[in-house]
């Protein structure tokens, strides 16, 4: 699969390590972090603006991010358009 | 509530405030060790309510809590103190996490003022278990205590299982405060499938020529058992299974056709080749369960039945996929179908051609042959636990499991010296239960100090140790996939395992014939309190069947094809 670039926006509640976690799940998962951007809403909550180069789908990454406690909401910003593999992932040798 | 004497002005110490709220949550034991900065918490552990089981290495003590957790459905708790008490947690929390059980872990941390400062067993906790926990704390002021605990345990509980860490620092934990208001319980609302995913799901069964229900650990986790045997006896359609499915249906159920994957049983993996649709019940497609993943079920559609979305197509893409508690899901498509019968029929084929054999020549002990012996003698209520390696396959190859919480087995993280630990837990959780642990001479070793805690606590807990005198799983690839060289594998020089377990107490007995086999199961089982039997095996056993690495599901190689 081609890897190819995917920008999120992740909204953080505002306790210790979130955007730790939010960051540590998005490289462990096989998204590398190209930028980030850290910024705080009025009401507290974090804001994170990532974008990611991957060869997999940026729709994955929203849902393992969603799972998080921290996590409020995850918007894909921009993902270039395929269909899902019939293999979510790279397949191992 | 509490046994902690209340006091007029209703003060309440951190420590005090971590056990009342440990106490709400109706936790009876936890399984730990103290050191230096849990010392506050251990001094007033004493004068609880809570029994405190002493294991002899903080390992021991997580995954004792995982076996307590996964038996129970219930967070099993753990507590270590700072720095390497915390790191010897490590790999039980991650044992946890991989196998989706439910556990609040405990961590002493040095005081809020010297973290950061290389402090004296100062080890940052919370970020070493950022990738292995559900969720974590550090508490930061005692007023928090109540609320961090009742979100803890409802989220180590509820939702897909894990394990949650409270890391807390020893100044929080002698800081006097008022008593915090106690929090609002929380609720907690299964999230349900749309009735729209369902219908899908139906209508691709109702297509299906040759459909096949792939089950994992799920259904045993979200209490699911009987609405899944209800949908899939009236459906007739036949089943496979993951390891840690494995007594979702009971094995002698006509169309159960056992586990599948590398080790699985030649009628289940030619099942899931040959199927059109699969549905896949809370199962995660593992690649020990899929073999080659681009080879899984070549021809099948796939629906995919999950509470945890972020499973729906991460390795394989699901056609259907319905997201949510899998209760309710099960019920709604319950009556809807019936299987194409020659497919039904063909899959019963397989197993009847690929069942198990106990023939094996010579008069030394047959793995296999002796583990169903015990299934046989222990019965359906008997719960057994599992290191790693090839004694692991044979259990779940061999033994008889009518519920997968009576099969505690490392699936996820595959963790050597699970079993002995988790046989405590399960015993702890349910003392009149049968509890043994299958066990190698290679993964005894990692938690041996556990038999001290047996006697310890006068646990009943029968440990079988296998011993081939090789780390066994390891010596089989290398025979077959490195040329026979054997790299590191070689234990001859084990110790006597019934010296060792006599001289903690526990009662031994050795045995390396066949014909002796049942008799010294039956003393094992009869015997009052901790006993071990030491079993030597042939050390070039191997378990078969075996798909290869690369391979997919229906490339097993069996003993025959290459001539052992």
């Amino acid at each position: 699969m081609k890897t190819v670039n995917h920008q999120l926006k992740i909204e953080l509640s505002n306790n210790e390590g979130a955007m730790l976690r939010a960051l540590g799940l998005t490289e462990r998962r096989g998204y590398l972090l190209q930028t980030c951007k850290l910024h705080a809403e009025l009401d507290g909550k974090r804001v994170l603006d990532i974008r990611v180069e991957s060869d997999r789908p940026a729709a994955l990454l929203k849902r393992q991010l969603e799972r998080l406690h921290d996590v409020i909401t995850v918007s894909i910003m921009s993902s270039p358009e395929h269909a899902a593999p019939r293999f979510g992932i790279r397949t191992p040798n | 509530m509490s046994s902690i004497p209340e006091t007029a002005i209703k003060v309440r110490s951190g420590s005090q405030l971590l056990l009342e709220g440990l106490e709400r949550q109706g936790v009876k034991q936890v399984f730990g060790y103290p050191g230096g900065a849990i010392m506050p918490f251990y001094d007033e552990l004493v004068r609880s309510g809570i029994k405190h089981y002493l294991c002899r290495h903080e390992q021991g003590a997580a995954l004792a809590a995982d076996g307590f957790g996964r038996t129970t459905r219930r967070a099993g708790v753990c507590i270590a103190t700072s720095g390497p008490g915390a790191t010897n947690l490590v790999t039980g929390i991650a044992n946890a996490y991989m196998d989706s059980v439910p556990m609040v872990v405990i961590t002493g941390q040095v005081s809020n003022a010297l973290q950061g400062t290389d402090a004296f067993q100062e080890v940052d906790i919370f970020g070493i278990t950022l990738p292995i926990v559900k969720h974590s704390y550090i508490v930061r002021r005692a007023e928090d205590i109540p609320r961090i605990v009742e979100e803890a345990f409802h989220l180590a509980e509820h939702g897909r299982p894990g394990p949650v860490l409270i890391d807390f620092p020893k100044d929080v934990s002698i800081a006097m405060v008022n008593e915090p208001p106690v929090p609002p319980k929380l609720k907690w609302v299964p999230p349900q499938a749309d009735d729209a995913s369902v219908a899908a799901a139906l209508e691709m069964l109702e297509d299906a020529r040759r459909p096949l229900i792939f089950t994992g650990g799920g259904i045993a986790i979200s209490d699911s058992i009987d609405a899944f045997r209800r949908f899939a006896r009236s459906s007739g359609i036949p089943m496979v299974t993951t390891l840690k499915g494995i007594g979702v249906m009971p094995s002698d159920d006509p169309a159960f056709l056992g586990m599948v994957g590398m080790h699985g049983r030649a009628s289940a993996n030619h099942a899931v080749q040959n199927c059109d649709v699969l549905m896949v019940v809370g199962a995660r497609f593992d690649d020990r369960a899929t073999g080659q993943l681009n080879q899984f079920a070549p021809g099948a559609r796939v629906i995919h039945l999950d509470i945890d979305p972020a499973e729906i197509s991460k390795l394989r893409r699901a056609d259907v996929s319905v997201v949510g508690e899998l209760e309710p899901s099960l019920e709604a498509m319950t009556g809807e179908i019936t299987v194409n019968r020659p497919w039904r029929e063909q899959c019963m084929q397989w197993k009847k051609e690929f069942d198990w054999r106990y023939d094996a020549p010579g008069d030394g002990v047959f793995a296999p042959l002796l583990l169903k012996q015990l299934s046989e003698l222990g019965g359906p209520e008997m719960v057994v636990t599992c290191d790693v390696g090839q004694h692991q396959m044979w259990v779940a190859q061999h033994c008889k499991f009518k519920n997968p919480l009576k099969h505690l087995s490392s699936g996820g993280l595959g963790t050597m010296g699970y079993g002995l630990p988790a046989a405590i837990g399960a015993k702890v959780a349910d003392p009149e239960s049968t509890v043994v642990c299958v066990s190698g001479d290679g993964s005894i070793m990692m938690n041996i100090q556990e038999l001290a805690t047996l006697n310890r606590y006068k646990l009943g807990v029968k440990i079988l140790l296998l011993d081939n005198s090789y780390l066994g799983l390891v010596r089989q690839w290398q025979e077959l996939f490195f040329d026979g060289n054997y790299s590191e594998v070689e234990l001859s020089d084990n110790p006597d395992f019934a010296v060792v377990a006599k001289a903690f107490g526990v009662e031994a007995r050795s045995v390396d014939k066949r014909k002796n086999v049942q008799a010294s199961l039956e003393w094992l089982l009869a015997s009052d309190g901790p006993a071990l039997l030491h079993v030597l095996i042939d050390s070039e056993e191997n378990v078969w069947p075996l798909v290869p690495p690369g391979k997919a599901n229906h490339e097993m190689m069996t003993a025959g094809e290459i001539g052992i």
